[in-house]
């Protein structure tokens, strides 16, 4: 019992390089055969991929207008020549 | 590929503006006022704060881009800037307080929700996208900026090392925690489903 939670600590600890792919492929190979065989490391992988998922969908894309832009550009601009 | 092709145009462009070239002031302000405004309105949540903020860096950055000794590091500098501005704002407005210290933070300690038998509406609906979004608000500074930077803006760990001045496994370790932290706050708020 002690092995199995000492062996699913090292696996979670793995969890961020896991589910962002940055594991070598033996490493990724050997975390993913490990999920599908304990129950426990499957659920604790599954609610953290989604939160990364959900995170990801916060994202608000933003167009940044060409008035905004040439705004931005004079004031920049502006400043500058206000220092030189 | 690409990201070598984008740090070359990159420090072309740094040394364009070093060097006085009037147009290149244009060139920085289009190719890159999407990306310090998005991350500017992340950390602040409002679109004045983000306009002003943007501002703000770009006057910064331009003015002191003779301090820029590695062209290479310049996106992951403006990160930096529009990350320190947006948080001073957010004091200087007390809008936030961090009253968590990140070391007394007992990531992922709340009881595991099994949310295996819940269908993808619920995991991945609206609601639960808006609970993670307010849970992203209340991190604490330290792992606020590493999760929107990668998660939400999709730096490289990287650049956020860099942007951030800190080591790759502390990066990691932050994005990890903060991860841990909204999980948490998910499978809460998901409990009432299962």
């Amino acid at each position: 019992m002690k092995d199995g939670i000492k062996k699913c600590d090292h696996y979670l600890k793995l969890l961020c390089e896991y589910v962002d792919s940055e594991l070598s492929e033996d490493l990724h190979d050997d975390f993913k055969r490990h999920i599908e065989s304990c129950e426990t490391c499957w659920k604790v992988f599954r609610t953290y991929n989604i939160t990364v998922t959900l995170s990801r969908k916060t994202k608000v894309i933003h167009t940044i207008s060409t008035e905004q832009v040439e705004r931005l550009c004079t004031i920049v601009s502006s400043c500058l020549n206000c220092k030189k | 590929m690409g990201k070598a092709k984008n740090k070359i145009n990159e420090a072309e462009l740094v040394r364009r503006i070093k060097s006085g070239d009037s147009t290149a002031v244009e060139d920085f302000v289009r190719q890159y006022s999407s990306r310090v405004y998005s991350l500017a309105y992340q950390l602040t949540r409002s679109s004045s704060a983000a306009e002003e903020i943007m501002q703000e860096v770009f006057i910064t950055v331009i003015s002191k881009i003779a301090t820029l000794e590695n062209e290479n590091y310049f996106s992951t500098w403006l990160y930096r800037v529009t990350a320190n501005a947006a948080y001073g704002y957010l004091r200087k407005e007390k809008k936030h307080r961090d009253l968590v210290q990140v070391d007394d933070v007992e990531a992922g300690s709340g009881v595991l929700q099994d949310l295996s038998d819940l269908p993808d509406d619920i995991l991945l609906s609206d609601e639960s996208r808006d609970i993670v979004r307010q849970a992203i608000d209340r991190l604490p500074e330290t792992l606020r900026t590493i999760v929107i930077m990668k998660d939400v803006e999709g730096l490289q760990n990287e650049e956020i090392a860099e942007a951030m001045k800190l080591s790759l496994p502390a990066v990691k370790s932050r994005l990890h925690r903060g991860r841990l932290m909204l999980r948490d706050k998910l499978s809460r708020h998901l409990r009432r489903y299962s």
